[in-house]
């Protein structure tokens, strides 16, 4: 009886082997050809800034998860807000940030990315990279990649220890509380964006 | 705002609050337990005062409205003098130079980064800060030049306030000070602590050289400045609140170096159900010579 009730567990130790052995290879794939195709592009210095920030949009709606990166953005107050200001909100959000970081990539001519390791967590992965400067001050670069339509998507970057969507999200709940509702902080991203 | 700390982020975490007094010294023991007073009486109200902020837990911020007058003072003051002295200084003098006085500034800091590294039990790091102080004293003339760097030795730094964090001290309520900026109260405790007892400070005042520690200080203020000019600049005019936006950097990247999962930062139910943990997760230690990508 004893070694037929041993093979009924051999699967589940199989699993429990094979899990970590095979680990998804996908979201590090997913951000080395984002290294290598799409970030060319971006910081190509020859481009306008008209044109970088429409390629920048097209990324951000390709690669990112816009609508879960607006969830974590926003915390609490997503969770407070009706269907057509979350709508609104992650309107802004695109526009807002396309702006921003299309001028940001201006600087970024020649960034190199080497993979430095990847870890798994529940429904998402860390990939930690090592970004070189044009100027050779490296820089960690940390991207966290969920699933999204069968494939994989940035929802947030950690440049050295700082992820860039806590820091949004504490600026963000400031100007919320700070006009005592979201409207606030839609009139002030669209204020921005304008500008 | 420390930027030019350069131990890389995975330390080991064997450090624990039991590593305090262990060691030699009654002084330091004093000064532990002054310490810890001081902390226990300026943390005394619960940060969890803004009713705003009740569902969460991510701003430790009970100071906010005063807080945001000091950094509003800083940044004016910032605008007039700081900033100001940082462009000329870039623009006057050579990079050659200005990498000298870097390296001076840096030089200066090793006796407190080594008392830190002793007080922190990490004999390895201490053995080879006080080396680099000696290679850069003896080769480097006076720390001018960074011999030590060649020889393996890269810059390290740490403080005060680190210490007390790996002491187990936790970081409590986000404090702006006025001229040093962005703080916590135990990184605030740090810098008191650090002001009276800077062997170099010490040794100045000893030879009759009172000015010398808050002209240190100043050049390390302008050359701090100066390398983060361009940065500063983008944060500024790109952030809807600049406050919020330098306190949750500050915050994180504290979090960051000192590796301790008390610092770190509660997501404010960032979960798929709203639920809360520590984000982001530490960095795993890598190590700095990983082949590069295939």
């Amino acid at each position: 009886m004893r070694p037929l009730r041993l093979l009924l567990f051999l699967p589940f130790l199989l699993c429990a082997l094979a899990g970590p052995a095979a680990a998804d290879e996908g979201p590090e794939r997913f951000i080395r050809e984002l290294a290598a195709e799409v970030l060319p592009q971006l910081t190509d210095p020859s481009i306008p800034l008209d044109r970088r920030r429409a390629q920048f949009r097209e990324v951000l709606n390709r690669d990112f998860d816009l609508d879960k990166i607006g969830k974590l953005v926003l915390g609490r107050h997503w969770r407070r807000a009706a269907p057509a200001k979350r709508e609104e909100f992650r309107t802004l959000l695109e526009d807002y940030l396309s702006g921003l970081y299309a001028r940001r990539f201006e600087d970024l001519a020649g960034l190199a990315i080497t993979v430095d390791g990847i870890r798994e967590f529940q429904g998402w992965s860390m990939v930690y990279t090592t970004a070189t400067r044009a100027n050779g001050t490296p820089v960690l670069l940390d991207w966290r990649v969920d699933r999204k339509d069968g494939g994989y998507a940035i929802t947030d970057l950690v440049i050295e220890g700082v992820s860039m969507v806590i820091a949004q999200r504490e600026e963000f709940s400031a100007i919320v509380v700070e006009a005592g509702g979201l409207d606030g902080l839609l009139i002030k991203l669209r204020m921005r964006i304008a500008g | 705002m420390r930027d030019d700390v350069e131990h890389g982020p995975g330390m080991p975490g064997e450090r624990g609050p039991d590593r305090c007094p262990a060691a030699s010294g009654r002084l330091r023991g004093l000064v532990c337990v002054t310490l810890l007073a001081c902390l226990f009486a300026v943390a005394a109200p619960p940060p969890s005062g803004a009713s705003e902020e009740q569902d969460d837990p991510v701003v430790n911020d009970p100071l906010e409205p005063l807080n945001r007058v000091v950094f509003a003072i800083n940044e004016a003051l910032d605008t007039i003098i700081l900033r100001p002295a940082a462009v000329v200084y870039g623009a006057v003098l050579p990079d050659e130079v200005r990498l000298g006085i870097r390296n001076v500034v840096r030089h200066l800091s090793l006796p407190f980064t080594f008392v830190n590294d002793v007080a922190q039990g990490e004999w390895t790091r201490s053995g080879e800060t006080a080396q680099r102080f000696v290679i850069n004293t003896m080769v480097g003339f006076a720390g001018l030049y960074d011999a030590a760097a060649k020889e393996g030795l890269p810059h390290r730094s740490t403080d005060f306030g680190s210490t007390l964090a790996v002491w187990g001290v936790g970081d409590g309520p986000y404090l702006v000070l006025p001229i040093a900026g962005p703080s916590s109260v135990r990184d605030a405790a740090g810098l008191v602590v650090e002001s009276v007892t800077d062997p170099v400070d010490i040794a100045f005042r000893r030879a009759d050289l009172d000015s010398m520690p808050l002209i240190r200080a100043g050049v390390a203020a302008v050359d701090f400045r100066h390398r983060n000019l361009d940065t500063l600049d983008d944060f500024k005019e790109n952030s809807l609140d600049y406050y919020a936006f330098i306190r949750a950097l500050y915050r994180q990247r504290r979090a960051f170096e000192l590796d301790t999962d008390g610092d770190r930062y509660l997501t404010g139910g960032m979960g798929e159900s709203g639920e809360d943990y520590a984000y982001p997760p530490p960095r795993p230690d890598f190590g700095r010579s990983r082949p590069p990508a295939q």
